[in-house]
């Protein structure tokens, strides 16, 4: 089990600075963390990887929860905005703008 | 107002820093407790572990339920899973989802650990406050939650575009208020588990649901749903304050028969 913690620390680690992967690097340190916490509790023999592997799920836990929740804050202006968007602008005005501005490029 | 702590080389989003900061503080604390009731640290960490996991998806799960029309529930999930960078997807949690979350883990954390319920219950009656008032914090630099519009003193006016807040406009600080009442709140809760009373759990629940529920009428942020004349979170915290008083009326009751037995 303490092999099994040391590899999920380094993959949550790696995939947690990773910005498309961080959910892959979240689920892994979620398991890493709770395996870690039940090695270090039962006093195994291989502490040390244990104790590597916990701690690097316990750093890319915070490096993910930092990048995912600041990405939900960001995301939530830019869905409002898209509602104001929508609320304010008929289908027609829309597809007018893109007519304008795809015939600004061809210009 | 400030949804980035700028260090030059890199932009460290606030909202995110300061609930990691409460979580940390948090663990801190939790530590400092268990040294206290004579606990195993370990057993603390995974039952925190696994309540912060369900919390987060559940208080996901209810944002997608408050915000989008029924029929569009699954399929807001599937795209979540699928593409969880997606705006649609990323934006929002509500607080309330997030406790019923946590309770949900708790039950699969005191199994996996071995504990009993009560072991860790009033740990969580002082840490979620805690949390919670950085996670405030979060949102007044964040710009989201924002209170009602307001121009007496200290009045708030967000000039960032990137906030969620109407810019330029002046609101009432309604994160920092709530930030602050669940601070005194936690504090309080921490004198009383150092004093050694028990259902810590109970009082918290109690507390909150009162606070939340005045809390509410000085919010601003139309995106939450509405049931009846309540919000959504108004009308959790009834259920939570009725649920608290049916649980421990039930608990004195069978304490009473088992005293007379």
């Amino acid at each position: 089990m303490e092999v099994a913690v040391l590899v999920l620390g380094i993959i949550s680690l790696v995939a947690g600075c990773l910005g498309p992967l961080a959910w892959i690097g979240t689920i892994c340190a979620i398991v890493g963390v709770v395996l870690g916490a039940i090695c270090l509790k039962k006093n195994t023999a291989k502490k040390g990887m244990a104790k590597a592997g916990f701690i690097m799920s316990i750093i890319a836990l915070a490096i993910t929860l930092i990048i995912s929740i600041s990405c939900a804050a960001c995301a939530h202006k830019v869905q409002k905005e898209a509602k104001n968007w929508a609320n304010e602008y008929s289908e027609e005005d829309l597809n007018k703008a893109l007519e304008d501005l795809s015939n600004l490029f061809s210009e | 107002m400030f949804p980035f702590l700028d260090l030059h080389f890199i932009k460290i989003p606030m909202y995110g820093l300061s609930i990691v900061l409460g979580i940390t503080l948090a663990v801190f604390a939790g530590h400092h407790m268990c040294r206290l009731k004579g606990r195993n640290f370990y057993d603390f960490i995974i039952i925190s572990t696994i309540s912060i996991a369900f919390g987060f998806i559940f208080a996901k799960l209810l944002y997608i339920l408050v915000s989008f029309p029924l029929s569009q529930f699954f399929k807001v999930v599937i795209n979540t899973i699928i593409h969880p960078r997606d705006a649609e997807a990323a934006s929002g949690f509500v607080f309330y989802g997030g406790l019923i979350g946590g309770l949900l883990g708790y039950f699969a954390g005191i199994k996996i650990a071995g504990c009993k319920f009560f072991d860790f219950a009033d740990f969580y009656g002082v840490l979620v406050p805690l949390i919670h008032a950085f996670g405030r914090i979060g949102c007044f630099c964040a710009g989201c939650c924002y209170g009602i519009p307001y121009d007496g003193p200290f009045a708030v006016y967000y000039k960032n575009p990137v906030s969620t807040a109407p810019v330029g406009i002046g609101l009432f600080p309604v994160q920092l208020l709530e930030s602050f009442l669940l601070f005194v709140l936690a504090a309080v809760l921490f004198v009383l588990f150092k004093k050694g009373k028990k259902f810590i759990c109970f009082v918290y629940i109690f507390s909150y649901s009162i606070i939340r529920f005045i809390i509410e009428f000085f919010r601003f942020d139309s995106e939450r749903g509405q049931i009846g004349i309540l919000s959504v979170s108004q009308f959790i915290s009834v259920i939570f304050f009725v649920c608290g008083i049916i649980l421990y009326a039930v608990y004195l009751i069978i304490k009473k028969y088992c005293r007379s037995k």
